[in-house]
């Protein structure tokens, strides 16, 4: 999803901006590598304690630690800056309210292609109808100052640590309680009614037994066919349009629209800042995304996804997720300006000017791969072997972008959400010259 | 260059008709919304469980029968038609892109009203937050064709007929379920899991014993004060911003207000609508509309609490409260055609150019009229009685809104809110 096209009337591809492409291409590609884990298992499933011991393998360990939620970042990120350069375009070309119509037009369909990842090619995981949901709010702040837009960052950021804090102590002080509970049953202490059910509910059963009583139904019904797929994927999806979107991603999203803008204008994005402040951005995110998410995965080694430690880490996620996505940006937009890496920045900038085709055929794909109807393969997966399917899916969309575009000027989910947002057919082909007029 | 015009719109150029239709839909809005101020949610599905003295079941019929959701889908009508209102003064002005961005501000700041009414005022049935979450909708189709609208309408009332079916039908089975169970167990038979299901199932809907002790929970909690208070409307708003929203009112709101763009267009609500065709659409449209939801209310609520009934009416209601709302709007506008009664005219034009203030200060008055920090009325009044506090609130809006908009340009809280969209001070009284 994301901008595959910034323009307001057709560009030519001279104009597009190699950085953006990239980093878009590199986010795509990325945030499949946290998904897929959301495609292969029941949610929860792979994040339940005891996979260690259970021999299910780290994989998810490596997912929370260099994945999770930073790729998603990332993609935001570029969809927020993305959206902004698309208005400026038309403005220039179209200018007026026309603009601010092709926005919404843009924005309506992005809904409708949202409601179709989720509901037709059946991704619970889907994020386009939430930027869509969002992009009002993105086109309300636009002309706000980088000032506000980092004021407005952190306080969202604060709001976010506040309750994430207060659910980590909540979740201590429970366990301080069980604990406690456990000690005088093996006491020989008569416990009341309320505590002993208290006790009960905490003693969960280890990965195996859970798997068995919680997740393989799901497994199952998912397995069993179309309608058990279906019925299975839409719960989730409307849990996370509804529930999580309100509680967790509208914030999750929006500091990523407006920090990407902030970034636009200092051109983190268009590899138009200097090479050292690109690397200081780079080191600074590193080290500060890096250091949270060490803890965060030693911890889940040492507690084998269990404990209460990993949740203070996990509180700090918005430091982790920034800092982490700032940190491969800046690692792309060094390479970019450096020049060297041609071979990979150019796959990767094809990827990214049709990341909607991309970001949309990975729901497809993997509903091939995954859910009964097709190969079946959902919740069978261990060890690294949902890595295995996402390098295969990489090389595949790595290959065939680049080739594509050399026949096609977008990639077909672009050419229909074009169309669609101009109300006409938008020529597809590219001529002898390489560009249509 | 000179300086463009972007300032709101004053008195003069307000379109009375509408203001009358807004006056009285934000009235009528606080006779249905009462219920949810005055007592627990639980009341709503089955409202025996405050009692049945007092006539208390047959106050609640009443007003799901005559109003229940009709004055809401007024209000969102209103909310389309000022919409459009809205964009074709600006765009009329030529100021460009600016006429968006305006509109999309004041978009962004009602969204943060929608917030403070549901988490400050703690008005959990709060409808602002969902008007600016849709209004990107109405902005994007804004140019859209009457035709195309049409069949938006009839897209969404499909969807919802689909689903509402699908639910209807789960009630259904869900009952038969548990009929079979409880034959099942009187025989002395183990059940099946489904059956069990079906049995948890049925009575989380119908035992009126848990629901009861949820009930005097909430008033507890409610009646213990400030903190009590929030946690549980907190929970509630949350829930209708959620859950409530995206599948639920969110298509509600949007079918209102694309009808109301329509109705606006085609002049139904600009007073240019002559009396016999307003009293053709008005009479029949309520006599069906009527006649629909008395059945409805008699079968779910007649003869104690009916579940099935319930789904099987949730499952028309689109039909009859889009004729009732329509019904009521024509009878609306045969009434500001008479010019009958003018002072309330004058009243109800005047409470509707503040709509805005008016809706907000029925949740700050009920807040206080209700919960444990106030007078505390919450759950302890009966439901006829309730209109008495529904006629005060009423007649201090139609006093005061006339009596302010002599002296001030705006209302207070449509002041506040230009003047956060203006991004300035606006002028405030009249000179």
């Amino acid at each position: 999803m994301t901008v595959e096209d910034q323009s307001a009337a057709p560009i030519t591809g001279a104009e597009r901006n190699m950085a953006l492409d990239v980093t878009r291409g590199f986010a795509v590609l990325g945030i499949l590598a946290a998904n897929i884990w959301i495609f292969a298992f029941p949610v929860g499933m792979v994040t339940y304690p005891g996979i260690l011991e259970a021999g299910f393998g780290d994989g998810p360990i490596i997912w929370i630690g260099l994945v999770d939620s930073a790729m998603r970042g990332l993609f935001s990120l570029l969809f927020g800056a993305g959206m902004v350069i698309f208005l400026e375009r038309a403005m220039a070309r179209d200018g007026g309210i026309k603009a601010a119509d092709l926005y919404f037009k843009r924005t309506l369909w992005l809904l409708v292609f949202g409601l179709i990842n989720a509901y037709v090619f059946m991704w619970l995981g889907d994020i386009l109808f939430m930027y869509a949901s969002l992009a009002f709010i993105l086109y309300a702040m636009r002309n706000l100052s980088s000032k506000w837009m980092i004021l407005l960052i952190v306080l969202m950021i604060a709001f976010r640590l506040f309750h994430s804090m207060g659910e980590y102590h909540q979740a201590v002080e429970r366990q301080g309680e069980i604990e406690q509970l456990k000690l005088q049953k093996s006491e020989g202490v008569e416990l009341s009614k309320e505590d002993a059910a208290k006790l009960k509910r905490a003693d969960r059963p280890d990965w195996n037994g859970a798997k068995e009583k919680f997740f393989q139904p799901r497994i199952d019904k998912v397995q069993s066919g179309l309608a058990g797929t279906f019925e299975e994927t839409s719960t989730w999806a409307k849990r996370l349009e509804t529930t999580y979107f309100y509680k967790e991603f509208a914030f999750d999203i929006l500091i990523m629209f407006l920090l990407g803008v902030v970034l636009l204008r200092a051109g983190f994005l268009t590899a138009e800042a200097s090479m050292v402040s690109i690397l200081m951005m780079t080191a600074a995110g590193l080290a500060v995304g890096g250091y949270i998410r060490y803890e965060l995965m030693m911890d889940a080694y040492a507690n084998d996804m269990g404990g209460t430690d990993r949740r203070f880490w996990g509180a700090l996620n918005d430091f982790s997720r920034i800092g982490l996505a700032l940190g491969y940006l800046g690692i792309l937009q060094a390479m970019v300006k450096s020049g060297f890496f041609g071979f990979i920045v150019k796959p990767l900038a094809a990827v990214g000017r049709m990341a909607l085709t991309n970001y949309l055929s990975h729901s497809i794909i993997c509903a091939f791969i995954f859910y009964g109807f097709g190969l079946g393969l959902y919740g069978e997966l261990r060890g690294y072997e949902p890595f295995y399917i996402v390098f295969a899916i990489w090389a595949f969309q790595l290959i065939t972008s680049p080739i594509w575009l050399k026949f096609y000027r977008f990639g077909p989910f672009e050419w229909v959400w074009r169309s669609l947002t101009y109300g006409e057919k938008m020529p597809m082909k590219r001529t002898a010259k390489g560009e249509a007029s | 260059m000179s300086e463009v015009n972007t300032s709101p719109v004053t008195g003069t150029e307000r379109n009375s008709a509408l203001d009358i239709t807004r006056g009285l839909a934000v009235l009528g809005i606080l006779a249905c919304n009462i219920w949810a101020f005055a007592y627990p949610m639980g009341i709503w599905t089955d409202p025996y469980l405050m009692g049945t003295d007092n006539y208390q079941v047959e106050s609640y019929m009443t007003m799901m029968g005559l109003l229940d959701g009709t004055q809401r889908a007024l209000f969102s009508m209103m909310f389309g038609a000022s919409t459009m209102l809205l964009m074709d003064r600006l765009t009329a002005k030529n100021i460009g892109i600016e006429a968006a961005d305006i509109y999309f501000r004041r978009t962004l700041f009602l969204l943060i009203f929608g917030f403070v009414n549901a988490f400050v005022f703690m008005w959990h049935g709060d409808i602002l937050f969902h008007y600016a979450a849709v209004s990107f909708v109405v902005f994007a189709l804004r140019g859209a064709k009457d035709k195309t609208l049409i069949m938006l309408i009839a897209l969404m009332m499909a969807f919802n007929g689909y689903t509402n079916g699908v639910r209807y039908y789960d009630t259904v089975d869900t009952k038969a379920g548990y009929e079979a169970a409880m034959v099942a167990e009187e025989a002395g038979e183990d059940l099946s899991d489904e059956q069990k299901a079906a049995k948890r199932s049925w009575l989380r809907r119908t035992d009126a014993e848990t629901a009861k002790k949820r009930l005097v929970g909430e008033i507890e909690k409610v009646q213990s004060g400030l903190v009590g208070t929030w946690e549980v409307r907190k929970r509630l708003s949350i829930i209708f911003e959620t859950v409530v929203f995206i599948p639920g009112w969110y298509l509600d709101i949007l079918i209102m207000m694309f009808t109301g763009v329509i109705l606006y267009r085609r002049g139904w609500l600009t007073g240019k609508k002559d009396t016999a065709t307003l009293l053709k659409a008005a009479l029949p449209l309520i006599a069906i509309g009527w006649t629909l939801r008395y059945m409805k209310v008699t079968e779910i609520w007649g003869g104690g609490y009916d579940p099935v009934a319930r789904s099987f009416w949730g499952w028309v209601s689109d039909v009859d409260r889009m004729m009732l709302a329509l019904g009521y709007m024509a009878l609306i506008q045969l009434f500001v055609k008479s010019g009958a009664i003018g002072f309330l005219q004058r009243s109800l034009a005047a409470t509707g150019r503040m709509a805005f203030t008016n809706y907000l200060m029925q949740s700050i008055i009920c807040m206080i009229v209700f919960y444990g920090f106030g007078f505390g009325l919450f759950g302890t009044m009966m439901g006829y009685e309730l209109y008495y506090v529904v006629g005060a609130i009423w007649l201090a809006e139609l006093i005061w809104s006339p009596l302010w908009l002599k002296h001030f340009r705006f209302g207070p809280f449509e002041w506040l809110w230009r003047s956060m969209t203006y991004g300035e001070r606006q002028p405030m009284r009249r000179s």
